[in-house]
């Protein structure tokens, strides 16, 4: 039986690798640091544009455009990151030249792709809390009470069908190396349909179908929901079972497709071509 | 004893896709191995030979799993390359040209820990090995510096010392002297022959175009021209009167193999002295 210290072994190996190869760029960190203030800054002035005004579709999320905004962009970084982080793994080390050496090893490529996406996941996480530290600190966003669960449940519900895509994608590049076209298209409909911006109430009658079948359209309402309105589990149980339902399928979805993707590269012994 | 490779008729074609191949044309294949059978005992370097393009890298990127052959069986240690992959991979080390395979801002200690982590070491065990690793390429002077500082010698033993991590009981070993001056590879193949080979009992395919670097190093040798294994057996027993020394006996067996009518109609041309 594998103790806890082997199955989380390669995940910290994998955080470590990634560690301290971004800490030996140093200069990112206060780039990414001022790229945060400075995107928080233009939403903060954007949403002074509303002060004062009902806006009916802000309604449903306090009637404050600047927190509804700063959450839907804070998350979108999370979920472009498990659509990309599997597929970029690939591709890095396909054009570095390390692939063949992470192959080689009796660790199975979804334990590679999964492991690489711990340190995007901290360092992820640490840039949202630097988003929030400046949206309270320097531009007076309020932070309510939360659902801690209800939060956990559904940030981990939202993440899961981003992850399967992630897959898929990932399968993508290892057959066919260049593109991202299943990345590509969730990025561009995430982003216009999922209600990141804006409320997918303002969107025109013919395009709300397509945003109804978007994770991040029901990721970003529950957890607005939670966040803005105080909302628990009973509250948003529609968004979450079929995010769960997505989660599933899109999972088994990305599964498939590494498996498949493996062997045929295996089969055109295209594995390690760039 | 069991064999510590075994390879029966194993082929392998490389089909040509494209976005032309799949509107307009018929896609071109490539012949990479035809029918090639290999035993190699344990112990054993068994030179693996040819010209560009005979088929070495393919070959040595099946056994390690990353190619999978069209058609023909084998095994390494007793495990099956068609189904026990991952097994297989804890029972091999790969030592390749390419300095590539290491990440070159870390340390080269760094990057050892890491792949050591992917071979399932941990703990004590885990740093007993890289410490073996590290004193048997003498390389522990040098594991604090960053990968991207070593020489080329430097980095041909940090992969060497990777491949020894898991305590493999093969080493595949793809045209390891490529990037280094003659000094070097002189110290690379007493290094192989004397203690991966002798000392350790690491069963070793190494893989060159270099026949005086195959004469010098291995037991046996296998001879690959355009896929089909033209020879297998000692390389001394290649050059008889006709030709005395290894390069004539190399070129007048390509020769014959290219002027052999039988070589096109599928007919085994081995000279096979191993039995």
């Amino acid at each position: 039986m594998k103790t806890t210290q082997t199955i989380f072994a390669k995940p910290i190996a994998f955080f470590k690798r990634d560690f301290k190869i971004a800490t030996s760029y140093r200069m990112q960190y206060a780039t990414q640091g001022f790229g945060i203030i400075l995107t928080t800054f233009s939403f903060f002035l954007l949403s002074k544009m509303f002060e004062g005004t009902q806006v009916s579709q802000l309604e449903p999320y306090g009637g404050d455009y600047f927190p509804f905004v700063l959450i839907g962009i804070a998350l979108t970084d999370y979920f472009t990151i498990s659509t990309n982080t599997f597929a970029n793994e690939i591709r890095t080390s396909q054009i570095v030249g390390t692939l063949e050496s992470l192959l080689v090893t009796p660790t199975s490529i979804i334990t590679i792709l999964l492991s690489s996406y711990v340190y995007k996941l901290l360092s992820t996480s640490f840039r949202i809390f630097f988003y929030i530290l400046v949206g309270v600190f320097l531009f007076d966003m309020l932070l309510q009470p939360v659902n801690v669960i209800a939060l956990s449940l559904a940030f981990l519900l939202t993440l899961l069908p981003f992850f399967g895509i992630g897959l898929v994608s990932a399968a993508f590049i290892i057959v066919f190396k260049q593109g991202n076209p299943i990345g590509g298209l969730m990025a561009i409909s995430s982003g216009l349909l999922g209600g990141v911006m804006y409320p997918v109430t303002v969107l025109p009658g013919w395009l709300k179908p397509f945003s109804t079948i978007l994770p991040i359209t029901h990721g970003l309402e529950a957890i607005r929901q939670i966040l803005l309105n105080g909302a628990g589990l009973t509250d948003i149980h529609r968004q979450l079972l079929f995010l769960a339902i997505l989660s599933v399928f899109s999972l088994v979805t990305g599964m498939v497709s590494i498996y498949y993707g493996l062997r045929i590269a295996k089969k055109e012994g295209s594995l390690l071509h760039y | 004893m069991l064999p510590a490779i075994e390879l029966h008729n194993i082929s392998k074609t490389f089909t040509e896709r494209n976005w032309k191949t799949f509107l307009f044309r018929k896609p071109r294949q490539t012949l990479a191995l035809d029918d090639v059978s290999l035993k190699v005992k344990k112990g054993e370097i068994m030179g693996l030979l040819g010209p560009n393009g005979a088929g070495k890298t393919t070959l040595i990127k099946i056994l390690s799993t990353l190619v999978t052959p069209d058609s023909g069986e084998g095994s390494i240690s007793g495990l099956s390359l068609a189904t026990q992959s991952l097994a297989i991979r804890n029972k091999i080390g790969m030592v390749s040209t390419n300095d590539r395979t290491f990440y070159w801002r870390l340390t080269g200690l760094e990057n050892l820990d890491f792949f050591a982590t992917l071979y399932n070491l941990c703990g004590s065990i885990k740093a007993e090995r890289i410490t073996k690793a590290l004193q048997l390429t003498d390389m522990e002077d040098k594991a604090d510096s960053r990968f991207m500082s070593y020489s080329s010698g430097q980095k041909q033993r940090l992969a060497i010392a990777r491949a020894m991590l898991s305590d493999p009981e093969v080493l595949l070993m793809d045209e390891a002297t490529t990037s280094l001056d003659p000094i070097a590879t002189r110290k690379l193949l007493t290094f192989t022959r004397e203690t991966l080979a002798r000392q350790e009992q690491k069963t070793i395919i190494w893989c060159t175009h270099n026949l005086h670097e195959a004469e010098d190093i291995c037991d046996r040798a296998t001879i690959l021209h355009r896929g089909k294994v033209l020879y297998s057996g000692k390389l001394e027993e290649l050059s008889d009167s006709e030709s005395p020394n290894i390069e004539l006996a190399f070129s007048n067996l390509v020769d014959f193999f290219q002027n052999s009518p039988l070589a096109g109609a599928g007919i085994d041309t081995t000279r096979d002295k191993s039995a």
